[in-house]
């Protein structure tokens, strides 16, 4: 069930709402949090019943692993292997549905054989639960968990509005909400996770989904041949635009719809493309995956090898600063991102697309320690740069993205060189014609003409050039919501550039408040969000 | 202090009043034709939204009009045959356009089914195009084909039967034909398009919204050249198969027409020299020949075994009107007969009407039989010829367009 269907929105979650409503009169935490747990797994079994095996197994074995891990009775060593043991399964269940298919064409690819692999249909948000359930046995066998019961455990992995696609949360943000659950029913709960729910409909089908009508197109071309410089430029922008918006919506439902039950879940979204360098961007982009990966991968890491820096120091009694700054940061964030980008997808593409946002990490990390050496007046160089850093930035994850989304290396290497205009640039013809005196100057500069359709380079660009600008100009949701605490873990500070956004009479309408007009201007986007999700395809005129 | 507001109640309230709103205002409007509930002149008739989803419209439109003659066949038939052309015999009005662009011959025999479950016509007037007829050596087809999403809306399935999904598809379009934003803006666009008709009642859609714009901002030639150069890349080798789904398709169309007692003319649609020249690059001109040769075959041996009569016409050769010239790249002058290379002009329908109705004589179809199809062919192969040697221009630009692409075996 997509929170994007009617299904979802016209029936189950008014329905849980309401019943859980009711249920909360009897005033039994027993009673509401079954039924979330009883609602959070029908809403994982409508997409796969078969699957509702599958992740109900994967709950038991980990709250049962969990259960001896925090035990104190159980010996350290046991702990160890017990712990080894639950992250194995975890990660060999992922494999198997997930990498089962990556692993045997590497195979095959390495050895040239042709071993064959039958697809597996990869249970819904698998990545999601297994990650969230590995966290959580580390943490029990490091003592930072407290002991939940069952169904408790159930609601923490399985919440219907985080299952799908995160935010991936801690146990210890997660289970203090839970104990009072049966008392967060509340008018505001239930006005600010409607908005909330709204505004990321309307991200979601008709910003995401409407860029993605030009986007979509220039994909497929580009599997059958060369695509051009500035279709190359819409699919890169498009792409990163739709993903935004899909994400951003994803996240804004997911927050709205717990919001309903009275709980708040972590920021997961914070307006990255308004990050002026990447590792601003990685602090706003998919935040609780960059808090897990920092947590679980990227500092162990690195302080293992800090560690191993500091005695070989002592050893040597000489070391620079760059062998340093490689194997205690630069190995371990191009590790992290490459299992970032294996996270993200079962292909070579993902794990280029991974190493490139780890070579541009690291080349933000070096740029910041080499700084000091060059200027000495911060503010100046912020003034200075922060418009440079702002277009790197965006140029870096368009291009980057363009391996997310292609279908293979190849596909994407030939669309990142006619990025670069590579393939030489040209227009199409039909916008060429329209371009008066300006035609000859181009042709004389070598920009050539294609027969590519025109209006979906004018309509593309139009687009991209808009959503751009909401994403770059406007406060996002949060920010608008911020009165009522919208996510855990979001503070107005975060966003200083926003906060001075807000400081005008006109630009201030935009803070949300629960009065007539933000209802009346919520209920028409929900109806607007409500007639986007049918459509009638258009006919495109085949000519023969 | 701010007054408490039931703040959820007026959300759910604005949003219903939205939804009503838009759900009377496209009742009223109908961009798609498919609900008919009102006529206002210059406000509700161009039917925008219809003329990008003639498929869904026509099915609709199909079940409301009660029509003497059909026309079938693809976008060639659906802007190029007038259903009320003066050329078309009063006895056999009102007729009813049902070709839809895009449709293989066994979608043309669904909509035939679909059309004639309701009311059968007593004429079928069919276009039967060589592009449909092609088809992949490598991906051998099953007949009837596998159920495509379209014949959801068709009152009846491949066998007859009643369709029992369709009340379901019927609820979905009905709904998405009221309550959308495309169809509100599908609404915009219709009243904005004040009388520019983009679908007619009779189901004829407009050649010169669909391609007016273009040949008036690139030119007939530019036009001409993007139509060839798709041709070029798309499916390469693709040949004329017997025992395709689209002879099978046609073989069904005539039993059908046969069983109902409709009176089927069969036309294979007059396309411009220069498609003809890039058959003859893409190997194909053979083939051509030999699907001529198979359909005559294929209709005389269905004549011979039921005792009727179902003329088969030849309009796709060369003759003094498929082989207008083309303008120059930089001439703005404006074909008679074509929009481009497939697509010919209301005026050229009715010439071929004409042709088959008056039997005029004009020399631009050709009955075809078992008796004249061979003569006919080598005739044929006489006027490519003399193309050829008295268009040394308009085969110069033609081969401007092609040797730019590399297409095509030589």
């Amino acid at each position: 069930m997509l929170f994007n269907s009617y299904e979802f929105i016209l029936v189950f979650l008014p329905f849980t709402v309401v019943v859980f409503t009711l249920l909360s009169r009897l005033d039994s935490r027993r009673h509401s949090l079954g039924f979330l747990a009883f609602v959070s797994l029908f809403f994982y079994g409508w997409w796969n019943p078969s699957y509702l095996i599958l992740i109900s197994i994967s709950l038991v074995v980990n709250y049962a692993l969990g259960v001896f891990l925090q035990s104190e009775q159980t010996k350290k060593h046991w702990k160890t292997l017990l712990l080894i043991l639950g992250v194995a399964l975890n990660l060999g269940l992922l494999s198997y549905y997930k990498y089962g298919g990556f692993i045997v064409q590497i195979v095959n690819d390495i050895g040239n054989n042709n071993i064959q692999w039958t697809n597996i249909i990869l249970p819904l948000a698998i990545s999601f639960f297994t990650f969230q359930q590995i966290t959580y046995l580390i943490d029990s066998a490091a003592n930072r968990v407290k002991h939940s019961d069952f169904v408790e455990y159930i609601v923490f992995v399985a919440f219907f509005p985080q299952l799908i696609a995160g935010p991936i949360v801690h146990h210890k943000e997660m289970m203090p909400q839970f104990r009072t659950i049966e008392l967060n029913v509340s008018k505001e709960n239930l006005q600010v996770g409607l908005t909330l729910f709204i505004i990321g409909l309307l991200k979601k089908v008709i910003l995401a989904d409407s860029i993605s009508d030009y986007v979509a197109p220039i994909y497929d071309d580009a599997a059958d041949g060369t695509v051009t410089f500035f279709q190359a430029w819409i699919a890169g922008v498009g792409f990163t635009l739709q993903i935004y918006f899909d994400f951003a919506g994803y996240s804004d439902m997911a927050l709205g719809a717990a919001r309903m039950f009275g709980i708040v879940l972590p920021m997961n979204f914070n307006s990255p493309l308004k990050a002026s360098n990447i590792i601003d961007f990685w602090s706003r982009w998919h935040i609780t995956l960059t808090r897990f990966l920092t947590d679980y991968i990227f500092t162990p890491l690195s302080i293992k090898a800090t560690r191993k820096t500091i005695l070989r120091k002592e050893k040597q009694s000489s070391s620079t600063n760059s062998a340093g700054f490689i194997t205690c940061l630069a190995i371990p964030t191009l590790v992290t991102m490459f299992l970032s980008g294996l996270w993200h997808g079962a292909g070579y593409q993902f794990l280029v697309w991974g190493l490139l946002h780890g070579l541009f990490l690291v080349t933000n990390h070096g740029w910041r320690m080499m700084l000091p050496y060059f200027i000495s007046d911060k503010k100046k160089y912020e003034r200075l740069f922060r418009p440079v850093g702002l277009i790197t930035t965006l140029v870096s994850v368009f291009s980057a993205m363009i391996f997310f989304r292609a279908d293979n290396l190849t596909i994407a290497t030939g669309m990142i060189a006619s990025m670069f205009g590579l393939n030489g640039i040209t227009i199409p013809e039909g916008v060429f014609v329209h371009l008066g005196p300006f035609a000859d100057l181009l042709l004389n500069i070598g920009v050539g003409t294609d027969y590519t359709a025109g209006s979906q380079l004018t309509y593309g660009t139009l687009y991209c050039i808009a959503l751009l600008l909401l994403a770059i100009i406007l406060p996002n949701s949060l920010d608008m919501m911020r009165n009522y605490n919208p996510a855990l873990n979001y503070s107005l500070k975060r966003n200083e550039r926003d906060e001075l956004f807000f400081n005008n009479k006109l630009t201030s309408l935009l803070i949300w408040r629960p009065g007539r007009v933000w209802a009346v201007i919520c209920g028409a986007g929900f109806a607007v969000g409500l007639m986007s999700l049918q459509k009638l395809s258009v006919f495109l005129y085949w000519q023969f | 202090m701010q007054r408490e507001v039931n703040y959820t109640g007026w959300v759910i309230s604005a949003c219903l009043i939205v939804l009503l709103a838009s759900g009377i205002f496209n009742l009223i409007i109908d961009p798609y034709n498919i609900i008919q509930i009102v006529t206002l002149p210059g406000i509700n008739t161009s039917k925008a939204g219809a003329g990008d989803r003639i498929a869904f419209a026509k099915t609709y439109m199909a079940n409301k009009i009660v029509a003497k003659t059909m026309i079938v066949g693809s976008s060639k038939f659906d802007i190029g045959i007038d259903p009320d052309s003066l050329y078309l015999p009063e006895s056999n009005k009102p007729a009813f356009n049902f070709a839809v662009p895009g449709s293989s011959v066994y979608d043309q025999y669904r909509y035939l089914q679909h059309a004639g479950s309701k009311a059968k016509p007593n004429y079928l007037v069919m276009e039967i195009g060589f592009g449909a007829f092609l088809t992949s050596p490598d991906k051998p087809e099953n007949y009837p084909p596998s159920t495509h999403g379209f014949e959801d809306r068709l009152l009846v399935n491949y066998d007859g039967s009643m369709n029992n999904d369709r009340l379901l598809q019927q609820l979905k379009d009905y709904s998405a034909a009221l309550l959308s934003n495309t169809a509100t803006y599908d609404s915009f666009r219709t009243m904005l398009a004040g009388k520019s008709v983009w679908l007619d009642k009779s189901g004829l859609s407009s050649g010169w919204l669909r391609f007016g714009s273009e040949v008036r901002n690139k030119g007939y030639f530019s036009v001409f050249r993007d139509t060839l150069r798709k041709q070029m890349t798309a499916n390469p080798g693709k040949i004329i198969d017997n025992e395709s789904p689209a002879f099978k398709a046609l073989d069904d169309i005539m039993q059908y027409s046969k069983d109902n007692n409709i009176n089927l003319v069969l036309v294979m649609p007059p396309y411009h020299a220069y498609q003809y020249e890039l058959w003859t690059a893409m190997n194909l001109w053979e083939e051509l020949e030999n699907w001529k040769q198979l359909i005559v075959d294929r209709v005389s041996s269905f004549e011979s075994s039921m005792s009727i009569s179902v003329p088969v016409w030849d309009f796709a050769y060369y003759n003094n009107i498929t082989t207008e010239n083309v303008p120059l790249p930089s001439d703005k002058t404006a074909m008679k007969w074509y929009w481009e290379p497939l697509h010919f002009k209301r005026s050229l329908g009715d010439v071929i009407l004409k042709e088959i109705y008056s039997q005029s004589g004009a020399g631009v179809g050709v009955r075809l039989s078992p008796d004249n199809i061979a003569q006919h062919l080598k005739r044929v192969r006489q006027l490519k010829e003399k193309y050829k040697n008295e268009n040394t221009d308009q085969l110069l630009l033609f081969k401007e367009i092609l040797g730019a692409y590399h297409c095509c075996p030589s």
